[in-house]
């Protein structure tokens, strides 16, 4: 089981007048981890579920592989989805849900009792199979949803802020356990998380001491210690955008230097920085700030191969 | 029981009071329907069956009471299977989807539910002659249906609008189409919903009277409230017969009531227990 490459073409997806997400162009190779992050309203939210399929994308084009989708049914994209609210059906017991999407798919019974035998063992769910979601605990919930997810093998997962409602110990558990799925299964996995929970992407994705890399070409006008951000970086791109970087303790730019995209731009949290591993994306048009979406991939050996800030294209005015 | 404080002992005794004139009255209609004649609340002639006659023959020409019973069945049945489908189809429609005209049609039907029915009547009268349904049991059930509607739909709308969206989407990534997620997804979960405008509009059909007495004529399409009603247009009236027919006509609603309390509680607070 491998996932799909999944390419977003100029997504756009306008709310009546109100943009929520502008031309979003996105590369996730086959089989990758991927963590969408920013403040909500960023258009985070709306990019997955356009993934998923509940939203048609005002314009643009999502391709799975080389098949154009974003015309589809989510029954038709083999996606499997977590929500934030775990989205169980409350009168139906945790094997009833989990089962739910082969049924649908007309699956032979006798194989649809094995394949959610053997996913609900995997999350170490097995002997709460019987109880309904409310007589279950959070992480169970979030087990179960993530196995509903999982049953049907897709090809796809995207994960909604999935461990927001957890408290500190099982989140813990939770981000080693979908790690440790997504390096068993290799399903694309589309990550969401919050400004907030960013210290936990960055955790995931780049422990103690990642680089980082330059989303876009452009000049270094500032690179030093900077408010709250800790050292920043902070680099003009020329077309009236602006991104900066922050909360990385030892730089290896200097002000005025060109950086072409994908130059190593500094570490994340090398030194004892006292609030940890954090980074902070800025993003402001001609002067006045932005909400940038800044996607982080987080997968293999030399993980946070790539940190990029999406900066034009996702740019929320 | 442990006893109530002093203020709400008051409130009790100020409740007892005011129901008092219908507890007479229920306790006047069992006591008739018993004894034949009742003078206040006091009988005054051993008890006999013989009010009860109607249940074994008809009684001065009208058909045997199984004829209207059935009816009334059916009718109840029907109107309130009606309502409940039509109604949580669109309510569900109303709360989910976003159509041209919606905010009218939520006001429009607001302002039905307000209308009096009866001052329809004619209107409807007419409409029924029109369709040739004046003096059957399916333009009754159609009417009574209708005018039941409005409010059916607004409850069922805040049924469906406490469903989290969320839900709604993973069924739908789970490969479900709408009308799949309606059905096995949205209904069993707003059945509290249900079964409180499946009660409300049973006991409300059961006891529909202005309808089916203006619109039926015919003896044998009569509903119990018509056949206990033309109990009372006799030159001397029998109020032994009335006060056991009437009995007769409660037995069934008090049963329902019994049963379904829990989930007309809900009607009110339209919430959804997971």
């Amino acid at each position: 089981m491998k996932g799909i490459a999944v390419r977003l073409e100029g997504l756009s997806k306008y709310f009546g007048r109100v943009a929520a997400l502008r031309t979003l162009d996105l590369d996730i190779h086959a089989g990758e981890m991927v963590a969408f992050l920013g403040p909500s309203g960023c258009g985070k939210t709306t990019t997955l579920l356009m993934v998923a399929g509940i939203y048609q994308p005002s314009s643009g084009a999502i391709y799975f592989g080389e098949r154009r989708v974003e015309h589809l049914h989510p029954r038709d994209r083999d996606v499997g989805m977590v929500f934030q609210s775990y989205a169980l059906y409350p009168h139906l017991t945790l094997l009833e849900n989990i089962a739910f999407p082969l049924r649908l798919k007309r699956v032979p019974a006798d194989e649809v009792a094995a394949k959610v035998r053997q996913t609900a063992e995997l999350l170490g769910i097995g002997h709460v199979l019987e109880r309904r979601p409310a007589h279950v605990s959070g992480g169970q919930q979030q087990r179960a949803a993530l196995a509903r997810a999982l049953v049907k093998e897709p090809q796809v997962l995207l994960l909604d802020e999935p461990l927001s409602n957890l408290d500190a110990n099982l989140r813990e558990e939770m981000r080693y356990e979908i790690r440790r799925l997504h390096d068993e299964f290799q399903i694309t996995t589309v990550y969401e998380m919050r400004w907030g929970a960013f210290h936990f992407g960055v955790d995931m994705a780049a422990p103690y001491g990642t680089p980082y890399y330059a989303a876009h070409a452009g000049t270094v006008t500032l690179a030093r210690y900077e408010g709250g951000y800790g050292n920043a970086i902070r680099i003009d791109h020329g077309n009236g955008i602006e991104t900066v970087y922050g909360h990385s303790s030892k730089l290896l730019v200097t002000e005025g230097q060109h950086v072409e995209a994908g130059q190593m731009l500094g570490l994340i949290g090398s030194t004892g920085y006292s609030t940890g591993n954090h980074l902070h994306f800025e993003v402001t048009v001609n002067g006045e700030h932005a909400d940038p979406m800044a996607y982080l991939l987080a997968h293999g050996v030399d993980i946070a191969k790539r940190l990029e800030a999406a900066t034009g294209g996702t740019v929320i005015t | 029981m442990p006893l109530l404080p002093p203020r709400w002992r008051l409130v009790l005794a100020v409740l007892l009071l005011v129901s008092i004139p219908i507890a007479a009255g229920v306790v006047w209609m069992g006591l008739t329907g018993i004894f034949d004649r009742v003078h206040g609340l006091v009988p005054v002639r051993p008890p006999s069956l013989d009010n009860w006659r109607f249940i074994w023959e008809g009684v001065g020409g009208r058909p045997p009471v199984h004829v209207p019973l059935l009816n009334s069945f059916v009718f109840a049945v029907v109107v309130a299977v009606i309502e409940v489908f039509v109604a949580s189809m669109a309510a569900y429609a109303i709360s989910r989807m976003s159509f041209p005209g919606r905010r009218f049609y939520l006001g429009l039907v607001l302002v039905l539910h307000a209308f009096p029915a009866v001052s329809l009547i004619i209107a409807i009268f007419y409409i029924l002659r029109v369709m040739g349904l004046f003096d059957t049991l399916t333009g009754v059930i159609l009417v009574k249906a209708s005018l039941g509607l409005p409010l059916g739909i607004w409850l069922m709308k805040g049924f469906f609008d406490n469903l989290s969206w969320e839900m709604e989407m993973a069924a739908l990534v789970d490969g479900m189409s709408r009308w799949t997620l309606f059905w096995k997804i949205a209904m069993p979960l707003v059945r509290p919903g249900l079964l409180a405008l499946g009660t409300f509009s049973l006991l409300s059909a059961w006891g529909e009277f202005i309808l089916p007495f203006t619109l039926i004529v015919s003896s044998n399409k009569a509903l119990m409230s018509s056949y206990l009603q033309s109990f009372l247009t006799e030159a001397f009236t029998d109020f032994g017969i009335v006060a056991a027919v009437g009995l007769f006509y409660t037995l069934p609603v008090v049963a329902l009531y019994l049963l379904g309390q829990r989930y007309l509680l809900n009607i009110y607070g339209g919430g959804v227990k997971g």
